[in-house]
């Protein structure tokens, strides 16, 4: 609780009580979350223990049970997610990448560009040296820029999951999710995009899922963990770490996988 | 630098062969009897039907098994104008008792009212079955197997009112935009109006697909549900993409009827709608080029060998078809812009990697200079 305290700011997400269940089976059970402004918030925990649902139901994609979600004190809980995309500003990069194969790099990004979705806009839309520096800005924070002119199904994997890094910031998002976003990566690239989120958070608040634990060391102000859809500790990644709970949770897990 | 390399590189081959291709038709009434000008002006209507397949299928991914509803709208609208001129009640109704021209056709008494409607009539039917179809998430086959369905009951509908349609003998001696009594428009000039309106719609679909619209309409070919989480509402692209393909189809239609004077059931059913489907995939989907190209070639190739091999010319075409989509799956056209596309990425590859030693040489070259 007394590190609790020691976070500041207000909350740019606030959930509480969320709950829902599929045919019976609680994926997410009454959980309360609060996000910071401006902070590194990862979510951790083992396989199934509800992290991606979670990130679901912020996003729109899943509707919630029970329970609310708050974006700056505005209830968003159960809208749709082109919604949740344009009007609040939140941004999704899905575990895995998800990005338009068949289209380049460069057309990646313009499409993710924020504030042009709407027929009337995308119809007007001209791609003048204010969208060019950003698209160019974007490709430089994602190391694409000489790639730009490749189809995106022409990149590597690690490659691919930072293009959708990329179109999740061209959205000019306040609030970004990325589910896994180091997943599949080489050590190299997987510190890469460590540096990457951090040079993100400057300007952002970020929610990121992971699992593995030298890159949550490396990026996470604030750590919540997800178990069984309940949440089971939070708090600075010291002191979750350091958790009697979470341990047991984390080598009961290591020893199922061993097991395997 | 990279940019002039870039855009250079962006210039896609299929544009010249779009010029090539309106060199060729542009001088192709001087060389060729008259018969084989209809010919091809229809053939030309074919081609923006094609096109209007394109914008759906090739570039938003929506197969439409029944686009030629859409395309037959078009054409019966004009074909009825034609049939009522002067006030005059057509055969066919008089055979069912009628005795004066229906209230509803009126206003078609005037071809250029007729053509306009030609148009504006298939738009807002797609954009009436693509509202229901989009708004309720009906997605990939599903929407093909409702099209074709739809196919299916417009022929039978079209059949089943015989009264107003002449039923399964369709519409006959559609004049080439004769106005108030004006003898109809010669073959050759109505074959360059075809050509010019053709040259139009091509420059719009380009101009189209090139639009932030048509990027987003390639986007969900490519991942709608990606498209969702960026704040797009890809039902509403898709309407709209449908409608304006909509209305390119009811043209292709207004056009066609007159330059072969009919319009019948065959022209608007299940089978319409499949050889549509079978120019573009020939010539290659989502390039614009590849339609035009898929239509022109099918088609000369069907009248030709039919005219030489009258009774196995269907056999050859299927085998041809066959043969395409094995070995080149996407189309002609397609096939030579990804041929293209893949000697450019080889060349940026190499760039790419070759440049540090370049670097390298250039400090080592130093010292001896």
């Amino acid at each position: 609780m007394s590190m609790e305290e020691l976070r500041s700011g207000s909350d740019i997400l606030t959930i509480r009580g969320l709950t829902v269940s599929f045919s019976g089976f609680r994926a997410i059970s009454d959980v309360d979350l609060d996000v910071k402004e401006g902070e590194i918030h990862v979510i951790i925990g083992p396989n199934g223990a509800g992290k991606s649902t979670l990130m679901d139901l912020i996003t729109g994609k899943t509707k919630a049970t029970e329970g609310d979600i708050l974006f700056r004190g505005q209830d968003i809980t159960g809208k749709a997610p082109g919604v949740i995309a344009s009007k609040y500003h939140i941004g999704r990069k899905f575990q895995g990448p998800n990005v338009f194969d068949n289209m380049t790099v460069y057309e990646n990004i313009e499409i993710a560009l924020g504030g042009f979705t709407s027929i009337r806009k995308a119809f007007c839309y001209r791609r003048k040296a204010e969208q060019k520096q950003k698209i160019e800005e974007v490709l430089k924070q994602i190391n694409l820029y000489e790639q730009a002119d490749m189809m995106a199904s022409e990149l590597a994997h690690g490659q691919r999951q930072w293009l959708e890094i990329g179109m999740v910031i061209a959205q000019s998002p306040e609030l970004i999710i990325l589910d896994e976003p180091a997943a599949g990566m080489t050590d190299t690239e997987t510190f890469k995009t460590g540096e990457m989120i951090k040079e993100l958070a400057k300007e952002h608040t970020l929610i990121v899922i992971e699992h593995d634990m030298e890159f949550v060391e490396q990026i996470a102000d604030y750590v919540t963990v997800l178990h069984q859809g309940r949440k089971l500790a939070e708090g600075p990644f010291s002191e979750v770490k350091n958790n009697r709970k979470v341990i047991q949770v984390y080598l009961k897990d290591d020893m199922d996988e061993e097991g395997d | 630098m990279s940019k002039v390399k870039s855009s250079l590189a962006k210039l896609p081959l299929n544009r010249y062969f779009d010029v090539m291709m309106l060199i060729f038709l542009a001088v192709f009434p001087m060389f060729v009897k008259e018969f084989r000008v209809e010919m091809m002006g229809r053939y030309i209507c074919y081609a923006i039907f094609a096109l209007s397949l394109d914008l759906l299928w090739g570039y938003t991914g929506l197969l439409s098994l029944g686009h030629a509803v859409l395309f037959g709208i078009g054409g019966y609208l004009i074909g009825i104008s034609y049939q009522i001129q002067n006030g005059v009640v057509p055969a066919f109704m008089q055979r069912e008792g009628i005795t004066e021209i229906p209230w509803f056709y009126l206003p078609l008494q005037n071809p250029i009212v007729a053509a306009v409607l030609g148009v504006l009539v298939p738009a807002l039917f797609a954009a009436l079955i693509g509202y229901f179809a989009f708004s309720s998430k009906i997605k990939g086959v599903f929407f093909t197997i409702i099209t074709l369905a739809l196919a299916q009951i417009f022929k039978d509908f079209i059949i089943n009112v015989q009264k107003y349609t002449n039923g399964f003998n369709g519409l006959q001696s559609i004049k080439r935009f004769a106005i108030n009594g004006s003898a109809p428009l010669s073959k050759t000039t109505y074959y360059y109006i075809i050509l010019g309106i053709a040259v139009l719609v091509f420059l719009f679909c380009l101009w189209l697909t090139n639009n932030r619209v048509g990027k987003v309409c390639t986007s969900v070919r490519e991942n709608e549900a990606r498209l969702g989480f960026l704040g797009y509402d890809a039902g509403a692209f898709k309407i709209l993409i449908y409608t304006i393909s909509g209305a390119i189809a009811g043209l292709a239609g207004v056009l066609y009827a007159p330059a072969t004077s009919t319009i019948t059931t065959e022209d608007i059913g299940v089978t319409a709608s499949t050889m549509v489907v079978i120019w573009v995939a020939v010539g290659g989907r989502g390039n614009l080029t590849g339609a035009v190209f898929g239509a022109l070639l099918v088609n000369w190739a069907q009248s030709i060998l039919s005219e030489h091999f009258s009774s196995v010319w269907q056999l050859i075409i299927g085998v041809l078809l066959l043969a395409v989509i094995y070995f080149i799956p996407n189309g002609i056209i397609g096939q030579l812009v990804n041929l293209q596309r893949r000697f450019i990425t080889d060349k940026q590859k190499n760039k790419l990697s070759e440049e540090p030693v370049q670097a390298a040489a250039v400090v080592k070259a130093t010292p001896h200079n």
